[in-house]
């Protein structure tokens, strides 16, 4: 009966190991081929805009890949994911970082490159919901782009996105994150910031930030 | 007595005559400026169809400093198709580069544009300001660029010598619009990755050939998977203005500028 016991229970002990073994490999493999990495923070799910200061200091090695630092409304539709987001990015090639506005709705993805975002500048990026009845894209307080989705209220995000975990993230400096809440008030950023593995985040408040 | 009656109505004319000239200047000036803008519309109406674009409308409006421009698509789905990619970067094209000198082009600020499906369902309603040009060197060069003589058989040895036998290349050149390369990509089964990464790769050299001036003004790219006729994403961009457009299959859960 002890044997018996004994046998089921190594049994069970290598059932569990292989299932943590797959778990862990299949986590690995995902994360090998992922797309991006991100540091920073969400607030989920009905928000009506995400503002932050966004300050690079230095140009990362990115070779052969590429980085971004951003806010953006994020919201899931029936043809799929839906957003609109302002930041600036640095590639393979680039001579300093470009701002940019980024967009898809209804099946239409868009891009375009604005001008640079210069090192130790914390320029302001937001984007909001705003009386007209569409989205509105802001970069350093100039209107860059407005948008009509069929929803109001989003996730918001602030984050850095890194497009390989082999290159080196910013780092870039997050200052006064805010959400805006669907009364239209502006708090500051309560959720705590992560950072996906192998990159960094050094929190001074939930508002305050370095990727890297 | 009478001479002070003549001075009267001397007087008097004088002052109807500058009221009435006042008068014809402003009237002139009201009317001076609607039928242009009016007239504007409608020949900017006509130079949309005539490239083949169904235009439901072209207003613009001075108070807003704003030219709304509404495209019927083709499709009646609810989702832009990559039909509707093409017409929308023809209709930028056209105001960038042949519409601009128009009073109601280059005083918008805010080019609003509005893409219906076949059903008249607004699909699109994006303001922005597509005139503004971007700082960037290459951007500049490529403007200066455009109208130049083309040697299309040395830019097309010259993106065989980048590029592998998946793609297929075509090189065509516009007066207006600059040189654009038309790229065929093959995968021969659909995996994001592999797609999004060779497009992230295949936008990145063309910039750097772009930096060596290769003089490439409009990029446009089709990546058929599994089959030669399943297309599975339409990109067309427009490299002078930085500005990217295009379609994916909903079944590409991500996009190639995260690559």
């Amino acid at each position: 009966m002890a044997k018996r016991k004994n046998v089921l229970i190594r049994l069970f002990t290598c059932l569990m190991s292989l299932t943590i073994s797959i778990c862990l490999l299949t986590r690995f493999s995902l994360n090998a081929n992922a797309e991006s990495y991100y540091v920073g923070t969400i607030k989920s799910s009905s928000y009506a805009g995400i503002r932050a200061n966004i300050e690079p200091r230095s140009y990362p090695n990115v070779t052969g890949s590429g980085e971004s630092a951003w806010v953006s409304n994020v919201h899931s539709v029936s043809g799929g994911i839906e957003w609109l987001q302002t930041g600036f990015r640095y590639r393979d090639g680039y001579d300093g970082y470009r701002s940019y506005v980024e967009s898809t709705n209804a099946g239409a993805y868009s891009m375009q490159e604005i001008g640079y975002h210069v090192l130790y500048y914390a320029a302001p990026y937001k984007v909001e919901y705003e009386s007209d009845g569409k989205w509105h894209a802001y970069l350093s307080g100039y209107h860059k782009k407005a948008m009509t989705f069929s929803f109001s209220s989003a996730t918001v995000e602030a984050m850095a996105e890194a497009h390989s975990p082999s290159i080196e993230l910013g780092p870039f400096y997050f200052t006064n994150v805010n959400y805006k809440s669907t009364s239209g008030t502006w708090y500051y950023m309560n959720s705590t910031p992560y950072a996906d593995y192998p990159f960094h985040v050094d929190i001074t408040n939930n508002y305050t930030y370095k990727a890297y | 007595m009478e001479k002070k009656k003549t001075g009267l109505r001397f007087r008097v004319l004088v002052v109807f005559s500058i009221i009435a000239i006042l008068c014809a200047i402003s009237l002139g000036y009201v009317f001076k400026n609607l039928p242009t803008a009016f007239a504007e519309e409608d020949y900017l109406t006509n130079q949309f169809v005539k490239d083949g674009i169904n235009i439901e409308s072209c207003v613009y409006s001075k108070a807003d400093n704003s030219l709304k421009v509404s495209i019927v698509s083709d499709t009646d789905s609810d989702q832009i198709d990559p039909e509707t990619i093409r017409v929308m970067r023809v209709a930028r094209n056209k105001i960038r580069y042949e519409l601009e000198d128009l009073a109601i082009v280059n005083s918008s600020k805010n080019y609003n544009e509005v893409i219906m499906n076949s059903n008249r369902k607004v699909l699109i309603d994006s303001d922005t300001d597509i005139l503004e040009f971007p700082p960037f060197p290459e951007c500049k060069s490529l403007r200066n660029s455009i109208g130049e003589k083309v040697d299309v058989e040395k830019l097309k040895s010259q993106l065989n010598d980048y590029f592998s036998s998946d793609y297929r290349f075509d090189v065509s050149n516009s007066d207006s619009s600059g040189t654009t390369v038309s790229i065929s990509l093959f995968c021969s089964e659909k995996n994001d990755d592999e797609i999004n990464e060779k497009i992230a790769q295949l936008v990145m050299k063309i910039d750097s050939m772009n930096r060596e001036s290769a003089g490439i003004h409009q990029l446009e790219i089709s990546v058929y998977a599994e089959s030669e006729s399943n297309l599975v994403l339409y990109m067309y961009s427009d490299l002078v203005y930085r500005d990217f457009l295009w379609w994916q299959t909903p079944d590409i859960k991500t996009q190639w500028t995260k690559y």
